[in-house]
């Protein structure tokens, strides 16, 4: 069988594929990417047995139909070696060769029946997403998760679908993200009994997968794995098992103060403070007080800090100490002219970041016993 | 119902033999102690078969005139004491005046004296506590014992005996503690007619110690010396690096008697705390000294434990003196390299066997000088300055610790092993030890578990985890001591299944978990919430934590300080980086310039050594640089 494509596309997909290659693993086949070819269309398949990642390459012509393995590191290595326009694949048997103008490789390859079966989008009742929202969703909530958690939930996000809205929520116990956009259903989707965990890898993948467009992505949601199909691109992954905390539980319903942020200088000060903090003396202290957000920070051996942001606040004066890392790993996400709204209850209750696009941070704040 | 009748004197005789004379050893040291109480110089002791067939003990004491030699194998007869208020004012051995009695009901018994003003010595045979008539006979000057088939009348003890092997073991440990407490002695210990111990009077316990111990040990050993309130406390411990396995070598002598006392066992962990691996103990031969009304060792049948006083100021007496000799010196293991000049590789190993000849005498220089200094500076006054200041160290630690930790009024305040000396010496030795290894000094990692530093004598290679855990130890206990300890509160509080028992303790100590940083509140059954963590173990397992902690609770009863020093241990071990973690420069340098905030570095919280030494000297010398 022989396969002709354009090698930006073939490097492209294969590329995309890589991603969810496992660079580890016991099991040597799943170091391969499976290519299958036939009709005048190819897919690329990589899994880990976890998540997988089917792609289509654009534009082939195919002689007959067929399939191989294909070594995911050396392939890579040639398709960005060559210099050519196309590439021609040549299946013969257990081996595979690339050719280009001037080059020619054969790689020989194991049994493509091996490999184990990857789900493919088949589903007639699913949601639909554009792809710029569910990037940026991903974005706002996948830092939350704590993949080393013993509470495996914790390392997944959380993706709760109903035919008008998508929330995701992610927390590792300590901060939670919840972001949420508008989504339609297709074909009446049945609601699952609990929402899906989707692992915070898989999130990542599909983020950085799909591109930042108009383009609807389709998500279907299954027992055990959920499939997300974006253009020419499926990713199918496992579900986390074990229940996720009720998050909307934690969302304090009332505030004592909201004080208006700007991100961009918030972060900065943020940033500022952060420099004077180490392994083990971690807090920043936020004082709120008339017109002024002080933010100080003190480490043994390191020294100490003092940044001010004007704001405005006229209540009684309010310290609260953050660990500043959960307070920086919101703003990054968020542009920088954006405003944030900061709601408070006291030095011991968790704090409320809001953003007018439906974006919620709810973090605790650390006790230091004075 | 049978009625009730007295026992016959044989009877209670044997119930005695039962308390007093367990086994050969037994038997061997009560004799031996009246052989001291009789100003004996020489004392012969021959066993055979491990003492079941036959003990002998010959002393050049005193001897029994002949007219109290009846007296002597009868029950409660004794010339060492006369009056009960005696019992509390022993200066002898004995005084209970059973030994005798009760041995002789026990075996074929047969005891030959002369005193020095008689012209013949007397015998007299006892046959299970049967006496036969007294015989005059000739013999030496003083008393000779022997001691035949012992518990021959009393199967069911006979038969609990050990091997022969095993019973002379307990005789020659017997024999030792005496051999130890009375250098002065000529002292000989025969088994089956084979030399075992032939020893030679002596100054020092010292010299005995290296007969039986070895040359090895010995100079391992440091010398304590203490005197409060008429209390006379000396001896020598174990360097840390010579650490064993169980208590069998902390010989402590009272007045020259061996005793068992677990206060001052506990002074003597605590004086070694961090400086010891866990479950290691320290070697140590003490002697106390002081005034025999002070102490009632009327407690236990064989005396091997006594009652004192009051034995907080000999707690503390213990403490202050191990403690401000560790301090005052260095501590660090030193790296041995192997003895034989065929292979000069390194061997990086902490032995103490193949120690080169250089390192000893070095040690022994080391150890000469010191004695000399120490010598030199001996005044009476000394003793009373290094009380007062031990007592100061002592109330300006324990005091807010008694206040912060001990809840418990009965609990009296437990000094601060760690910070015993006061303030200014810890920062007189710091400075020292910095000067040694200064922060510009050449530094890298090897092996992703090891920092080599040149130092100006030499190298030293130290054991990053083992370092790290040490300082975070320190850093986290004075944020502790001082209550500023950063906890992350939970958002969504962790519920952690435990056993009953485990969420009671955790609960209990909920209070001093808080002061941790870890957040504890029921959660009905035996559940427990974990509210907030310590933002040091942000990375951990904090289950994991919490049930460690519980295990921790769980043990045999620790006093809060030991229980807060091992949750320290425990938490700084967890966050310390782990050998095998390659670190930059920059952390390589952040971790030596802690190194001397520290003041005793030389140990992890584990009693790991966290540092060994290679000398310039010792290189020049592996490398025949020298002559």
């Amino acid at each position: 069988m022989q396969l002709t494509c354009s090698r930006n596309a073939l490097t492209a997909a294969f590329s995309a594929v890589a991603g969810v290659v496992p660079s580890r693993t016991t099991k040597e086949i799943l170091k391969s990417v499976k290519l299958i070819a036939g009709d005048g269309k190819a897919t690329l398949i990589g899994t880990d047995s976890e998540i997988s990642l089917r792609c289509e390459v654009p534009d082939v012509t195919t002689d007959s139909g067929g399939q191989t393995l294909l070594p995911t590191n050396r392939m890579l290595s040639i398709l960005r070696e060559l210099t050519d326009e196309t590439v021609k694949l040549d299946i013969q048997g257990d081996a595979v060769w690339i050719r280009g103008e001037r080059s020619e490789f054969r790689l020989s390859a194991e049994d493509p029946a091996e490999f184990p079966p990857v789900a493919s989008f088949e589903d007639d009742a699913y949601f639909t997403i554009t792809a710029s929202a569910l990037k940026q969703l991903i974005k706002r909530t996948v830092f939350a998760t704590d993949v080393e958690s013993t509470r495996y939930a914790l390392g997944g996000v959380l993706l709760d679908l109903t035919p008008e809205r998508a929330t995701l929520a992610a927390t590792d116990s300590r901060r939670l993200a919840v972001a949420s956009a508008m989504c339609q259903a297709v074909g009446q989707p049945a609601p699952p009994s609990s929402p899906p965990v989707v692992p915070a890898k898989a999130m990542s993948l599909i983020e950085r997968v799909i591109g930042d467009t108009e383009d609807l992505v389709k998500i279907a949601i299954h027992n055990n794995d959920i499939v997300v199909q974006a253009g020419g691109v499926t990713i199918a992954s496992q579900l986390v098992q074990g229940r996720f905390p009720d998050y909307k539980k934690v969302i304090p319903a009332s505030f004592q103060h909201a004080v208006d942020l700007i991100v961009s200088p918030f972060y900065s000060a943020v940033r500022q403070a952060q420099i004077v903090t180490n392994e083990e003396s971690r807090g920043v202290d936020f004082t709120f007080t008339n017109g002024t957000l002080r933010l100080s920070s003190q480490a043994a051996d390191v020294g100490q800090s003092k940044i001010e942001v004007p704001i405005s606040y006229d209540a009684d004066d309010l310290t609260i100490t953050f660990d500043p890392r959960y307070i920086a790993d919101f703003l990054k996400v968020l542009d920088s002219s954006s405003q944030v709204k900061l709601q408070l209850i006291d030095h011991e209750s968790a704090a409320v970041l809001v953003t007018e696009d439906h974006y919620t941070y709810v973090i605790m704040p650390l006790s230091r016993d004075r | 119902m049978p009625r009730i009748q007295a026992l016959s004197p044989s009877v209670i005789n044997k119930i005695a033999a039962g308390e007093v004379i367990e086994r050969p050893a037994s038997a061997v040291k009560e004799l031996l102690e009246n052989s001291i109480d009789a100003l004996a110089t020489h004392i012969e002791v021959d066993v055979v078969a491990g003492g079941m067939e036959l003990l002998r003990i010959v002393d050049d004491g005193e001897g029994i005139h002949p007219d109290d030699l009846p007296l002597a194998i009868a029950s409660h007869a004794t010339s060492k004491i006369r009056a009960a208020d005696d019992l509390f004012d022993v200066h002898t051995f004995g005084f209970r005046g059973e030994a005798l009695a009760s041995i002789a009901e026990v075996s074929r018994f047969r005891i030959r004296s002369r005193q020095a003003d008689q012209s013949h010595g007397s015998e007299l045979e006892v046959v299970h506590g049967v006496a036969e008539p007294q015989r005059e006979c000739g013999c030496p000057f003083g008393t000779a014992i022997e001691i035949r088939n012992l518990f021959e009348n009393v199967p069911v003890r006979r038969k609990f005996l050990k091997s022969a092997s095993t019973e002379f073991g307990h005789i020659s440990e017997q024999f030792t503690r005496m051999a130890i407490a009375h250098p002065r002695l000529h002292m000989v210990l025969r088994h089956n007619d084979r030399v075992v111990y032939q020893l030679p009077p002596v100054d020092r316990p010292l010299d005995r110690l290296r007969v039986f111990y070895g040359d090895d040990l010995v100079e391992q050993l440091i010398r304590i010396e203490s005197e409060v309130g008429g209390v006379k406390l000396w001896g020598y411990v174990g360097h840390p690096s010579v650490s064993k396995a169980t208590r069998k070598q902390q010989y402590l002598f009272l007045n020259g008697r061996w005793i068992q006392d677990r206060t001052l066992q506990h002074a003597l962990t605590e004086a070694y705390r961090g400086l010891l691996m866990v479950g290691r103990q320290p070697v140590a031969f003490l002697f106390f000294e002081l005034p025999t009304d002070r102490v009632d060792v009327n407690v236990h049948p064989t005396k091997s434990e006594v009652r004192f006083q009051d034995a907080q100021p000999l707690f503390r007496q213990l403490l202050a003196a191990l403690r401000s000799k560790f301090l005052s010196l260095d501590l660090q293991s030193r790296l041995t390299l192997p003895t034989s000049t065929t292979t000069p590789g390194l061997s990086l190993t902490p032995s103490h066997v193949a120690r080169p000849s250089e390192a000893q005498r070095q040690l022994e220089t080391e150890f000469a000088a010191w004695t000399t200094a120490r010598l030199a500076n001996w005044s009476p006054e000394e003793p009373a300055t290094l009380t007062d200041a031990a007592d100061r160290g002592l109330e300006e630690l324990s005091a807010p610790i008694v206040e912060t930790w001990d809840t418990e009024p009965t609990s009296p305040g437990i000094p601060h092993a760690t910070s015993i000396m006061p303030a200014t010496d810890v920062v007189a030795q710091t400075a020292s030890s910095t000067t040694s290894l200064g922060h510009s000094a050449r530094a890298m990692q090897v092996h992703d578990c090891y920092i080599v530093v040149e130092t100006e004598e030499g190298l030293t290679v130290i054991d990053q985890h083992a370092l790290h855990e040490r300082i975070l130890y320190e850093q986290f206990r004075e944020r502790v001591l001082s209550g500023v300890v950063e906890a992350q509160r939970l958002l969504m509080p962790l519920p952690i299944e435990l056993s009953a028992k485990e969420a009671g303790l955790v609960l209990e100590q909920a209070e001093m978990l808080n002061r941790l940083g870890i957040g504890v509140e029921e959660f009905g059954k035996d559940t427990v919430l974990l509210t907030k963590h310590p933002v040091l173990l942000r990375q951990h397992d904090l289950a994991a934590l919490v049930r460690d902690v519980a295990e921790k609770l769980d043990g045999p009863a620790p006093n809060r300080r030991d229980l807060l020093d091992e949750l320290l241990h425990m938490m700084s071990c967890k966050a310390a980086v782990k050998a095998g973690q390659r670190l930059s420069s920059e952390e390589i340098d952040a971790l030596l310039t802690q190194r001397h905030l520290v003041d005793d570095a030389h140990h992890c919280p584990h009693g790991r050594p966290t540092a060994l030494k290679l000398s310039r000297a010792e290189l020049d010398r592996q490398f025949g640089r020298l002559g």
